[in-house]
């Protein structure tokens, strides 16, 4: 790519909607005080240096298994929970930088919906409470600017005829339309960007496509960008535009989501891609390979953090923390990884 | 294996299990028009065989594995029908002497069952209950085999010492797959054995569940939404709708065949990640009010099929091959949907 080309005009105003560099969340886990004298504080590295950008527009997935940090991410990026480092910006603005109140004003902008319907939405409120309740919060207090806002996102969510909906609670709704309350909910504050918590885990598999299908839609109609984080990986290629698969608190893979699925190029990757069975009766259970039992983050492995579950690991692996690089992939997409193994791609100056 | 299957399942004697017209109603109290989460069910499954129950939420599929074990909450009741069990009527089987047939003939892996452990007891303590209520073990011999059971599903003994919050999602669906077969069941029923686990571990829970069965020879009910996992470990796959089985099919039937819309559907709906996104198709509406379903076909609301035979009459589950049954009278049309 030539200098000049990078600097046209259409370069420039794709700037990236959400952008994080070397974002860390560590926890200090509590141990004794008589421990605490003697040995040095364990810390929880639930998010080790993660660095991505989103398009305006966008669908990014997060995968891996519990534990791997996904859930962490979500939140510190949206500062729901403060990171320990790292930056965070928001169209360019540090949100890092800003004040209690002045991120409280941001979050209208940046809305989080959690994975269970039945857990996240108070039974005793009608869905008209349950959807005013966010505008309360943000000072959105005019009656008609209510009801207004209340209609639009329960149409875009396709709860029709919205009146139908408005005085009904919980109880009275199915786990599809509870996971589209959820939505409506953010929607009411006319955000452009979502982290959704596992949107689809919870649903029958009919009804599972019927959600992912609206969160595309929303991104058609509202131009809203998603942060999507799950475990299905059918659910992050059937949405995403872009796939980061997660270990251990960190990006150890991304890249186009068909590419990630198709020809995944780190060895988690391919175990996590490897356990899905497929419903072919004939072909055999798919298997992970690499056992279940994810350690925890604390005393992290020398080397690669995957080397100590990895079938392909040599002694390499175990002494040198691998670098985060671009790798050939045969989309044409950018696809990075962080594995000793896989041959970086070659840059035609050299 | 699915030769074997044909050949047990023609042979009567090696019938395990047989349910005839069963049907689960709930409600409130009398005055209560009673949900009819299970409304006139025929399956049987042979000895080893392994028979999978698929459909959306709410269509019954719960309730009907619930009645086998006979433990439905005090709202239901099984209205109608017979289950043997090895020949003899379970159904009505008066409370007391229910207990001998839980866990010991029959046991169950209850949905979300990693998180039904008692917190303040250990795991080898819950382990050795069933074991201690049916005697099968001498008291001094528990231990031991408490620490058997934890290794056939990989676990290390010593988890037995631990209490549930000690243990992953993963480990403790295993420990309660231990404890379902802590007293070698003959049947053993896993009621969505995967969900909510990610796909790691549900992948290491489904190999632990073809790999025990083999081992050990029950027959399974196993019953989920998740298609793909249900296609794998089955023998047979019936498909529930609206507290009906509509059809039952060889598992390979089933998937290359299927002679119901609803199944057809289904398929075509299921999200697998190695197939092109644009090829998934989505099911539209939403399943019949089971306090008052249709008259006729309870799928014909949302089938592409239905006529009006279809809305005044209720098919029948017939025979449209080997082994093969469907409830449609559109069924020679399913394959051009």
């Amino acid at each position: 790519m030539s200098p000049e080309s990078t600097a046209t005009p259409t370069e420039t105003s794709e700037e990236p909607i959400l952008e994080i560099r070397n974002l860390e969340k560590h926890y200090v886990k509590s141990t004794g005080w008589l421990e605490s004298l003697f040995a040095d504080e364990e810390r929880v590295r639930a998010v080790d240096g993660v660095s991505l950008s989103i398009e305006e527009g966008e669908i990014f997935s997060v995968v891996g298994e519990s534990g791997c940090g996904k859930t962490t991410l979500g939140k510190t990026l949206l500062r729901v929970i403060e990171p320990t480092a790292g930056e965070i910006r928001f169209k360019g603005t540090d949100l890092a930088s800003l004040s209690g109140s002045e991120m409280q004003e941001m979050r209208q902008h940046l809305q989080i919906v959690y994975q269970d319907p039945f857990e996240a939405l108070n039974p005793k409120r009608t869905v008209r409470g349950l959807l005013r309740q966010p505008m309360e919060i943000h000072g959105i207090t005019d009656d008609e600017e209510q009801d207004d806002r209340i209609h639009r996102a329960l149409e875009d969510v396709n709860l029709l005829p919205a009146a139908d909906f408005l005085d009904r609670y919980p109880e009275e709704l199915s786990g599809g339309q509870l996971q589209r309350v959820l939505f409506a909910r953010a929607l009411v504050l006319d955000p452009e960007f979502i982290v959704a918590d596992e949107p689809s885990s919870m649903l029958d598999a009919s009804v599972r496509a019927r959600v992912l299908d609206l969160i595309d839609e929303l991104r058609e109609e509202r131009n809203i960008s998603f942060f999507i984080i799950t475990h299905d990986i059918g659910a992050a290629r059937y949405l995403s535009d872009r796939i980061g698969v997660m270990y251990l608190g960190r990006l150890v893979e991304m890249g186009a989501a068909d590419g990630i699925v198709d020809d995944p190029k780190h060895p988690y990757s391919k175990a996590l891609i490897d356990s899905i069975p497929s419903p072919d009766p004939r072909e055999p259970l798919g298997s992970s390979g690499i056992g279940s039992e994810v350690p925890e983050p604390v005393d992290l492995p020398s080397g690669c953090r995957f080397h100590p579950r990895c079938p392909i690991a040599t002694e390499h692996c175990t002494e040198v923390d691998p670098e985060w690089r671009e790798v050939p992939s045969e989309d044409d997409a950018v696809r990075m990884t962080e594995c000793h193994e896989v041959e970086p791609k070659q840059t035609p100056s050299e | 294996m699915s030769t074997q299957t044909q050949e047990r399942s023609t042979d009567a004697a090696e019938t395990l299990l047989s349910v005839r017209n069963l049907s689960t109603y709930y409600s409130e109290d009398e005055a209560d028009i009673p949900v009819r989460a299970v409304d006139g069910v025929d399956f049987e499954i042979a000895r080893g065989e392994t028979y999978g129950l698929v459909g959306e939420s709410g269509c019954g599929k719960s309730t009907l594995g619930l009645s086998l074990i006979r433990a439905l909450p005090p709202q239901g009741d099984i209205v109608e029908g017979e289950i043997r069990f090895e020949g003899r009527e379970i159904g009505q089987l008066p409370k007391s002497e229910v207990k001998d047939v839980q866990w010991a003939d029959i046991s169950m892996i209850y949905q979300g069952a990693q998180n039904a452990f008692n917190p303040v007891k250990t795991v080898g303590a819950q382990i050795r209950e069933p074991l201690r209520v049916h005697d099968i073990v001498p008291e001094d011999e528990r231990e031991g085999r408490v620490r058997e059971l934890l290794e056939k599903v990989n676990l290390q003994p010593d988890v037995a010492e631990q209490y549930p919050h000690e243990l992953s999602g993963g480990m403790k669906q295993r420990a309660a797959i231990a404890m379902a077969i802590a007293c070698e069941p003959d049947l053993l029923i896993a009621d969505e054995p995967t969900t909510a686990l990610d796909v790691i571990v549900q992948a290491e829970v489904l190999n632990m569940l073809q790999r025990l069965q083999e081992d050990l020879n029950f027959g399974m009910l196993v019953i989920s939404h998740n298609l793909a996992a249900i296609m794998k470990l089955s023998d047979r796959i019936g498909v529930m709708y609206g507290g009906k089985i509509v059809e039952s099919a060889r598992a390979e039937t089933l998937y290359d065949a299927p002679k119901h819309p609803y199944t057809a559907l289904l398929l075509r709906s299921l999200i697998d990640p190695r197939r092109p996104p644009d090829q998934v198709e989505t099911i539209e509406g939403t399943p019949p009010d089971l306090r008052d379903p249709p008259t006729g076909c309870r799928f014909a609301e949302r089938c592409a099929l239905a006529t009006q035979e279809c809305r005044d009459g209720e098919p029948p589950l017939e025979s449209v091959g080997e082994a093969h049954e469907t409830a449609c009278f559109h069924h020679e049309e399913v394959s051009e949907l």
